[in-house]
């Protein structure tokens, strides 16, 4: 209640910015929240499960062609 | 790389070097033209680039200050940046997702097709398709376009699965992986895409069509092109004739330098362009070159956009892979039976664990909010993209108030959304939802324009001077020698990413500028 109260003000605006950018924007936070961050340096996702959804099914090859691999 | 003298009067200046200014740079210098190119930033490469976002978009995007006012919510979320584009050898085509889609027929007829809109300023371009078609081609192929020159499309990934089964279920027919200028097998002497996830933080497989690995390089390999980077342009001049003659700049070392020039191109995307022909006015052209129609910095568009993400019981990763990774096109045609002019692509889109906070819902906070980051992986998103109203009231000025550090006035964006534009995104945001809804999503969110990354029709072409800045080769219509050459150009914005279509006319005013400088017309 106490924070509903101060929405809206600049301070609110600045502290509420800062969290947005380091709660989230973190190695842990990456970890915690299921994304892996950077991935070239692990050759992307071509071979690492771009395409594993299984529980709805596959778009036909005219709307999704296969992946080139080589 | 060819050493051109500050003197030299005899060469084309360009003023930027993304989709516009790189393409044309390269045309020029495969003609045997001398060519100087003046980019504000610094020039960057695949191995430089980062998969990491907030990094990246402190690398590559224009930070110089801008204000904003008007009615659209960019201006309260992000007073201070009206777009997301970029100060970077390549501009926007280091960051962009590499949508490639021709503009419709009827779209370079708006005006005559959509009639007279109220508080909108249509107007036909002086260009047909059939006109810009084998451009297009041409086009396509530089940048190598998928389902185009006989290349393969995209493998869709598990954000396409999601958009497409959705779309299906819907009834929607025009779904698939897209127009992409991205390699689906190696071309052009480029590896294939990786699915990397990282697009629009420059791609780091070169898989992705920019003009800073390809048409740089090549204009470079002619011995004709003399790219300085960190070249930050304040002044276009011109000489008692009324001919632009020079182009004035502060070069990396904070050193003010002139550069002498035949014929000049503006290509800084369409905040800067028309900013640098205000700040270009003299007692010959009070107004700022270029403007006797009084039509420079009016008619900004931004494309109508928003977002819709949905969640799901069951993981999606979204992140993995391309961002844009397919399309439905079904609403992207002119039916105002739906309750307003012109269509919208629906296109998918992904953003990693540090945007998605600060750009699912600009000052949001609290349960719901963190719900959201709490079920990240198990989220689906697409962008809605399509034709937005010129307004001669939504304008890029100079903000007197504001200096950035060479002392000139920064751009202001001002931007009131047209009527039609609202109708349309409700609309978009409704079919968007119902298409993930359709795939069983648990909950949708609606989310508002992000800093705009389609930005244009700031110096329009015309048929007429007092309707645009232009004509149909983007030569001014008031200085013959001078040229815009960029999104600016866009008489209006049609539904399709704008990229394409800068880089066909680019390559098209080519031709025109050789020829016109063949016959000693310029």
């Amino acid at each position: 209640m106490i924070v509903k109260g101060l929405e809206g003000s600049t301070f609110f605006g600045t502290v509420r910015g800062q969290c947005v950018t380091s709660l989230y924007n973190n190695d842990m936070a990456f970890a915690a929240f299921g994304f892996p961050g950077s991935a070239w340096e692990k050759g992307g996702y071509i071979t690492r499960g771009f395409q594993d959804l299984k529980w709805l099914p596959a778009p036909p090859k005219e709307a999704s062609p296969p992946p080139y691999l080589g | 790389m060819a050493s051109i003298s500050y003197n030299d009067d005899s060469v084309v200046v360009i003023i930027g070097s993304g989709a516009g200014g790189g393409t044309l740079a390269n045309e020029l210098c495969q003609k045997g033209i001398k060519v100087v190119v003046l980019e504000a930033g610094a020039r960057q490469s695949p191995q430089s680039f980062v998969n990491d976002e907030w990094k990246s978009f402190g690398q590559l995007a224009w930070l110089d200050p801008r204000t904003t006012s008007g009615t659209w919510r960019v201006a309260k979320d992000f007073s201070g940046l009206p777009a997301w584009i970029c100060k970077t050898v390549g501009g926007s085509t280091t960051h962009w997702a590499g949508a490639s889609l021709r503009f419709q027929e009827h779209e370079f007829r708006a005006k005559t097709v959509y009639g007279d809109i109220k508080g909108a300023n249509l107007l036909d371009w002086p260009i047909t398709l059939s006109e810009l078609a084998p451009y297009y081609a041409k086009a396509e192929n530089k940048m190598g376009v998928t389902r185009t020159n006989g290349i393969p499309g995209l493998p869709g990934n598990n954000n396409f699965k999601v958009m497409h089964a959705g779309a299906k279920k819907m009834g929607y027919k025009q779904v698939h992986t897209g127009n992409m200028a991205i390699n689906s097998q190696p071309r052009d002497g480029r590896g294939r895409c990786m699915q990397l996830g990282f697009c629009f933080q420059g791609c780091k497989s070169g898989a992705k069509w920019s003009t800073l690995y390809t048409e740089i390089p090549k204009a470079e390999a002619t011995g004709n092109l003399d790219l300085r980077p960190e070249a930050h342009v304040t002044r276009i001049e011109h000489n008692s004739k009324g001919l632009v003659s020079g182009v004035v700049y502060f070069d990396k070392d904070g050193k003010e330098q002139r550069q002498s020039a035949r014929v000049v191109c503006v290509a800084g995307n369409s905040i800067e362009t028309p900013r640098l022909l205000l700040l270009s006015a003299s007692n010959m052209f009070r107004d700022g070159l270029a403007n006797s129609s009084g039509q420079v910095g009016r008619n900004y568009m931004r494309h109508m956009t928003g977002s819709v993400y949905a969640a799901f019981k069951d993981p999606v990763h979204m992140y993995r892979g391309t961002t844009m990774a397919g399309i439905i096109s079904d609403e992207s045609n002119h039916n105002p039976k739906r309750g307003f002019a012109g269509g919208y692509e629906m296109e998918t889109l992904s953003l990693g664990l540090a945007f998605m906070p600060a750009f699912l819902d600009p000052g949001a906070w609290g349960a719901d909010y963190a719900w959201w980051m709490d079920n990240y992986t198990n989220l689906a998103g697409m962008w809605l993209v399509g034709e937005d109203m010129p307004r001669e009231t939504n304008r890029i000025t100079l903000n007197t108030n504001v200096k950035d550090k060479w002392g000139s006035p920064v751009a202001n964006v001002h931007f009131d959304d047209h009527e039609n534009d609202i109708v349309m995104r409700n609309h978009a945001f409704t079919q968007g939802e119902r298409v993930y809804q359709a795939a069983g999503a648990i909950k949708t969110y609606r989310t508002p324009p992000y800093p705009s990354t389609h930005n244009l029709g700031t110096c329009r072409l015309s048929a007429n001077a007092r309707d645009g800045v232009a004509n149909k080769w983007g030569q001014t219509h008031d200085i013959p020698n001078l040229f815009i050459s960029d999104g600016s150009q866009f008489t209006t914005g049609g539904a399709e990413n704008p990229t394409l279509t800068i880089v066909t006319l680019a390559i098209r005013q080519a031709d025109y500028i050789a020829k016109q400088m063949t016959e000693r017309a310029i």
